[in-house]
């Protein structure tokens, strides 16, 4: 496995800490990241009542995903993919099980305590982009670093990763006004706002051309090379799910391969 | 706004269509004095073919009793309770039949007197020094607002325990009021000119009008008033219901623009919305008309029997089926922008959230807006009243809306330097920050106008008391007292000199320039005198002179136009059975109170021999005023005494007991805005939804999502409300300035502080609703259900 040292002191030098402002995510080689679980899922299940009939979605997920590694997870339509990305990141309760980001298991965690988690150590990734309609590009990237409470040269940084993910000048446009590869840059520069040790994308292509899915590929993939942040991306695209370190496969809500 | 329309509807009926119960009979006479021999022949004579008979007295005098200090001026009433009244029910607490309450040693009273006087029903009270028992208290009266007399608080006995009490006999200024029923087969017109043959010198009042053209300009006032209240709360609705109805459309857009891919036609989604709309509007209207019923008598009971219909509103098929009617017209009509909207759209723009506004979206506007001047002018039965009123609303909302529109460029601009959330969502496109703050703030000047306007009426009335300056008022007594009075009053350490004098008498209009007085000419007029030609100035003409040859009169300015009468012509009146001519020699701008209380002024020399009545105004020491009535009261009992502070009191109480009548619809305007007001944020509700699962996956706390939430609805209540009731303290001051005819400020710096905590309230609690639910949930489970 290739040499991957990043050390915490440079990426804090920069003022963005490299796996999150917590040092117990921080590990100095990919070989050494690899070797922590940063996310464990344990006997996870998740059904929904619909009034009339019960669906179970996920019927007992095992799972650990260590810190710096990009996973993919694929499978058909409602084999529960996003459900558990979801549950990863906290956004939603599972029906039994366990979640633990970095040993803690969020489910114990109150809203508040989950709220700073998503907040410093989540950055979560929609297919359909979640921007604020009613906010501008710069804004919405600026969103997490507000609510954060980062004072300061909040908009510099916004425009700089605006600049980054290649949306530079529409930095005052309304998401209604930029095209979908356009909006997802942004939603990928929010996400990048606060430098999450964790990056989940729930289908980032999925709406969007070849060419424009290929360079938001990219972003994503940076994010985890350069910066080791891990990676779990839900994708249909075997070529995306060939860049990533590992594939888990999922089928009627359980996992068949990974 | 259907419950308003129908207790609006209800209130106007009884104003103009029940007018047998607010005189009590189908004629009623009333007269200075007692009726002569010839006349109660005339009424015996009546009474052969058929025509019933009643005699009410009213006069005032001084009540006391062992539980309080000072004795308190109260309008008494003696009746035959075998009788009285022929129409409508005089109500008891406890519920006694009149005749069982009223007996030679009992009498009742308003709950208001007992709480002057500290007693309830079984104590003891005097009258003019004459012991009585209270046996029960009044809760209403039907013929209460005819009395001349009725200001103070109320007692009625029984006819025997009126002479038993001897007030007739200390020459107050009496009132007597003969009551017919007169049954069917017999000609109204006709017995009224014979009453009006019979008695000259009263005022004859039947069901069918209202005598006194006054009396009616005060009735179509109170009526269009109701009216308009209840239209402001139609308007109030259909803004609810426009913005409510924009914000469902633009929820189902992406509904709208797949029915537009597949093809629907334009009419095809306008008949699915036309007729979802109005179904909703259908069970809304009445569920409205048929809440009115519980409010009226939740508001009946909340106000202790104090409103102008101690009756609880009766059901009525066509009153339910014209507010259910119009408030249908009024949502439908306010459909129109938000359907024309959607209808100029693309349907790639739908899909992507972004209605344009259409065209021709002025022209939608500007029928809209006639359509509401239609509808006003037909409930106020005045297109004039109706487009003036709505022009006047219009003007205040238009101010509102560029104040609205100056917020949200001033929030988007201060976006830039502060926090995104909170205050700086009303900046924010698509959030609807001009139109949730002119709803609010309309709403809030509407609530504003309604509720100072009975107190500025109030307010005006205080300030024009007449004889300013003094503390203390006397007032009914008769020539034969004057001399002794101003004795005691001139031997009195504690009284300034000089005391001031206001005579005063009762004419009624013969003859204007020879010719007899026009049918629209009010009946009764108050006249008052001046020794010397006062000095004020007037806006035609010229005082009277001394010693001129004909009695000579400065007449007020309006009540000679409403004649037709100029300066140097003569007009007779008749008093005390005499007639009275006079040549109007000046004109006078009187504002309306001044002139109700004496149209004329003569010269002192001109009531000799007529049946005068006095009040006097008397300047006292500080802290003087209750020895000198006690005073007043120990030599003079049946004179009346009063302090300013208590004459202004009667008055409110007087006021406030119509006026309650006139809340209730404001308290249901109210309703119906802050009602309408916290639809519109639920009906944003999916907009602001999605926005907080966002911001709690990007890491909000549900605090922070919260308060930035609040903070917005806050900032937003307390904006629109303090605009909303400036513009309101506005609007009643220019509706005052034009009834009195004279500049009546509306302004207290309560109802404003009120007013904007109620926007606060308002937002807060519409805010409130609309997140309470959000901010519990999985931002993914919320947007799973998107």
């Amino acid at each position: 496995m290739e040499s991957f040292a990043i050390p915490v002191s440079r990426a804090r030098g920069t003022g963005a800490p490299v796996f999150g402002s917590d040092a117990d995510f921080a590990c100095q080689t990919r070989a050494e990241c690899h070797n922590t679980s940063l996310i464990q899922i344990r006997d996870l299940t998740k059904s929904i009542d619909t009034g009339s009939h019960r669906v179970d979605i996920l019927k007992g997920i095992d799972l650990e995903i260590p810190t710096g590694q990009f996973a993919a997870i694929m499978g058909p339509s409602g084999s529960g993919k996003s459900t558990l990305l979801g549950l990863m990141a906290g956004l939603d309760s599972p029906t039994s099980g366990q979640v633990l980001l970095d040993g803690q298991d969020i489910g114990r965690l109150s809203e508040d305590e989950m709220a700073l988690l998503r907040g410093r150590k989540i950055g979560f990734v929609f297919q359909s982009y979640y921007l604020i309609p009613t906010l501008t590009a710069e804004e919405n990237v600026l969103l997490p670093m507000e609510l954060a409470g980062q004072d300061g040269g909040g908009r510099e940084r916004a425009r700089e990763l605006l600049g980054r993910v290649g949306v530079e000048g529409r930095h005052d446009h309304y998401p209604v006004e930029l095209s979908g590869g356009e909006q997802q840059r942004v939603a990928l520069a929010r996400a990048f706002a606060l430098h999450p040790p964790i990056l989940l994308a729930d289908e980032p292509t999925g709406n969007l051309d070849t060419a424009t899915g290929r360079a938001v590929l990219e972003l994503l993939l940076a994010q985890n090379r350069e910066h080791g942040a891990t990676l779990v991306l839900v994708t249909h695209e075997e070529s995306l799910a060939n860049s990533a370190d590992r594939r888990i496969v999922l089928r009627d809500g359980l996992v068949v391969s990974q | 706004m259907s419950a308003a329309r129908v207790v609006a509807s209800e209130f106007t009926r009884r104003l103009s269509g029940d007018m047998r119960q607010w005189i009590a009979a189908d004629v009623a006479v009333t007269l200075r004095q007692p009726p002569s021999e010839e006349q109660r022949g005339e009424i015996d004579d009546l009474a052969r073919q058929g025509i019933q008979e009643t005699e009410s007295l009213e006069t005032y005098t001084m009540a006391s009793s062992d539980q309080a200090a000072d004795p308190v001026l109260i309008s008494i009433k003696s009746v035959d309770p075998r009788r009285y009244p022929w129409y409508g029910r005089v109500e008891l607490d406890p519920a006694l039949p009149l005749g069982e309450a009223l007996q030679p040693d009992t009498a009742v009273v308003s709950r208001t007197l007992a709480e002057r006087l500290s007693v309830v029903p079984g104590n003891r009270i005097l009258i003019d020094g004459v012991d009585f028992r209270v046996a029960a208290l009044i809760a209403g009266e039907p013929d209460r607002f005819a009395a001349a007399p009725n200001a103070y608080p109320r007692v009625m006995l029984s006819g025997d325990a009126f002479d038993r009490s001897q007030i007739a006999r200390q020459g107050n200024s009496i009132s007597w009021r003969l009551l017919f029923r007169i049954g069917a087969g017999h000609d109204t017109t006709g017995l009224k000119a014979r009453f009006q043959q019979v008695f000259p010198d009263a005022q004859v009042v039947d069901y069918r009008d209202r005598g006194d053209p006054r009396a009616a300009a005060a009735l179509n006032a109170a009526v269009t008033y109701l009216d308009m209240a209840a239209w402001n709360a139609l308007v109030l609705g259909s803004l609810g219901v426009a913005m409510v109805i924009y914000l469902h459309i633009e929820q189902r857009l992406d509904t709208v623009a797949v029915m537009k891919v597949l093809g629907g036609r334009w009419s095809q989604i306008l008949v699915v919305y036309l007729l979802e709309i109005g179904g909703l509007s259908l069970a809304g209207c009445a569920i409205g008309a048929v809440l009115a019923i519980p409010l009226e008598r939740i508001f009946l009971l909340l106000s202790r029997g104090q409103s102008l219909f101690p009756v609880a509103i009766e059901w009525r098929w066509s009153q339910a089926g014209e507010a259910v009617g119009l408030g249908m017209l009024a949502s439908l009509m306010a459909t129109a922008m938000p359907l024309a909207a959607v209808r100029a759209a693309p349907p790639l723009l739908l899909l992507r959230r972004h209605v344009q506004r259409p065209a021709g979206r002025w022209r939608i506007g500007l029928l809209s807006l006639l359509g509401l001047v239609v509808l006003a002018g037909w409930m106020v039965h005045s297109w004039k009243a109706g487009a003036a009123y709505l022009f006047g609303k219009a003007a205040g909302a238009l101010i509102l809306l560029a104040a609205g529109s100056g917020l949200v460029r001033v929030m988007r601009r201060a976006a830039r330097y502060w926090k995104i959330q909170g205050p700086m969502n009303l900046g924010r496109p698509g959030l609807h920050g001009e139109t949730r703050f002119l709803a609010l703030a309309v709403g809030i000047m509407g609530v504003t106008a309604a509720w100072l306007a009975p107190a500025a009426v109030i307010h005006a009335i205080e300030q024009s008391l007449p004889l300013p300056g003094a503390d203390l008022f006397v007032f009914g007594f008769g020539p034969d007292q004057k001399g002794p009075l101003i004795d005691l009053l001139r031997r009195n350490p504690d009284v300034k000199q000089p005391v001031e004098l206001l005579p005063l008498i009762v004419l009624r209009l013969a003859k204007v320039a020879g010719v007899p007085a026009p049918a629209s000419a009010p009946e009764r007029w108050a006249a008052t005198c001046s020794s010397a030609a006062p000095s004020a100035p007037l806006s035609a003409g010229r005082w009277w002179q001394p010693g001129a040859a004909a009695p000579e009169a400065v007449m007020s300015e309006s009540l000679a136009a409403m004649l037709g009468v100029k300066v140097g012509q003569t007009v007779e009146f008749l008093s005390s059975g005499r007639a009275l001519p006079a040549r109007i020699v000046g004109l006078r701008r009187m504002d309306a109170i001044e002139e109700q209380r004496g149209g004329l002024v003569f010269p002192c020399t001109a009531f000799a021999g007529l049946s005068v009545s006095y009040g006097a105004g008397i300047s006292v020491r500080n802290g003087r005023a209750d020895a000198v009535r006690r005073a007043i009261s120990g030599s003079f009992p049946s004179i009346a005494v009063i302090s300013r502070r208590e004459l202004a009191a009667a008055i409110e109480s007087v006021a406030s007991d119509a006026i309650w009548s006139l809340r209730e619809i404001t308290l249901l305007i109210l309703i119906a805005g802050t009602g309408i007001l916290i639809l519109m944020v639920l009906a944003e509700e999916k907009t602001r939804t999605r926005e907080i699962a966002i911001l709690k996956a990007l890491g909000a706390r549900p605090s922070q999502v919260r308060n930035g939430m609040l903070a917005e609805f806050a900032f937003l209540g307390a904006l629109a409300g303090s605009s909303g009731g400036v513009m309101g303290s506005l609007f009643a001051s220019l509706l005052l300035s034009v009834i009195f005819r004279k500049l009546a400020p509306a302004w207290d710096a309560r109802v404003l502080l009120g007013a904007t905590a109620l926007g606060v309230a308002t937002g807060v609690a519409a805010g409130w609703a609309s997140i309470l639910r959000t901010v519990r949930q999985k931002p993914f489970t919320v947007l799973r259900n998107e």
